[in-house]
């Protein structure tokens, strides 16, 4: 296993839709869902790849 | 991609990796994962590059995981990595909702930026809870876990030595031979930097210390610089 994995912006933003997709929210959804502590365990799931995708996007808005 | 964030986090990684891995057993090789301009995330990736759940075991069964996650970035010199955020989750196999978290944000406005979060049930602290509720206070009655637990800011905060030792000693999952070691080499390090920082941000205090030690101290010529009111002042 490679010990650095290179990505690109855009395969992080495909990444996250895929997600959210899945779990059938939008990121504002799924960010307002977690601040009223109401993320169900599907949606707990995914919290750390949410989280670190929007770190690695020099975003500022994490869960919680 | 420069070369010097690429060999920086692959070392980082490294080093996460040695510790871990002589700690708890059958721990995978954490790497990291990096965008350009430089934003770094340490962990561990399955194959569609999702964070990892990490084993862990009890006399040889595989009964829980943890997570963890480091989101570093170079320092507003440029000359060093740092820990911007990090994560740690303990799960069990029975459910996906995390038992507890500790979590680090250095750039937390709201709660504290070092915390523990419980995801637990305690009817009377709900109870407790909910005459803040009704005085129109910003709580969570229903949610244990929306409480953050404190544990000294940013440079007081646990390493991962603590919460390594946390698994081991706590809540009794196995581990390698030499555990103790490991934790010890990993602590020191990790203490003797945030001191170093601490002491960049009290210059004065330290001064102070070292000369009543019997040190001569000089302060710079344009004079020590302010006290970090971020340490002072954060919690």
């Amino acid at each position: 296993m490679a010990p650095v994995i290179e990505v690109t912006r855009e395969e992080l933003v495909a990444r996250r839709d895929a997600i959210l997709s899945r779990l059938g929210l939008t990121l504002e959804e799924y960010l307002r869902r977690a601040s009223e502590s109401e993320l169900s365990g599907e949606e707990w799931d995914v919290r750390d790849d949410l989280d670190s995708i929007a770190f690695l996007l020099n975003e500022q808005q994490f869960v919680d | 991609m420069a070369d010097d964030a690429h060999d920086t986090a692959k070392a980082f990684a490294a080093e996460l990796t040695e510790t871990v891995q002589a700690v708890l057993p059958k721990s995978p090789v954490f790497q990291a994962m990096l965008v350009a301009p430089p934003h770094i995330l340490i962990s561990v990736f399955d194959e569609q590059q999702k964070v990892a759940r990490l084993p862990l075991f009890i006399r040889g069964n595989h009964v829980a995981d943890w997570k963890l996650t480091m989101s570093v970035n170079w320092d507003h010199s440029g000359s060093y990595l740092k820990v911007m955020r990090s994560g740690f989750t303990l799960l069990t196999h029975a459910d996906k909702l995390p038992l507890v978290r500790y979590e680090f944000d250095d750039n937390m406005h709201t709660a504290p930026i070092a915390h523990w979060q419980f995801h637990a049930e305690r009817g009377a602290f709900s109870h407790l809870l909910g005459f803040a509720l009704a005085a129109g206070k910003n709580v969570k009655p229903h949610s244990l876990s929306s409480l953050h637990f404190p544990v000294g800011g940013a440079r007081m905060r646990p390493g991962v030595d603590d919460l390594l030792e946390f698994l081991v000693k706590e809540c009794a999952f196995d581990t390698v031979g030499g555990w103790k070691g490991a934790i010890h080499e990993s602590r020191a390090r990790y203490r003797a930097i945030q001191a170093r920082t601490i002491a960049r941000d009290m210059q004065s205090e330290v001064a102070d210390v070292l000369r009543s030690e019997g040190w001569t101290v000089t302060p710079p010529q344009d004079g020590a610089a302010e006290p970090g009111e971020k340490f002072l002042s954060r919690w």
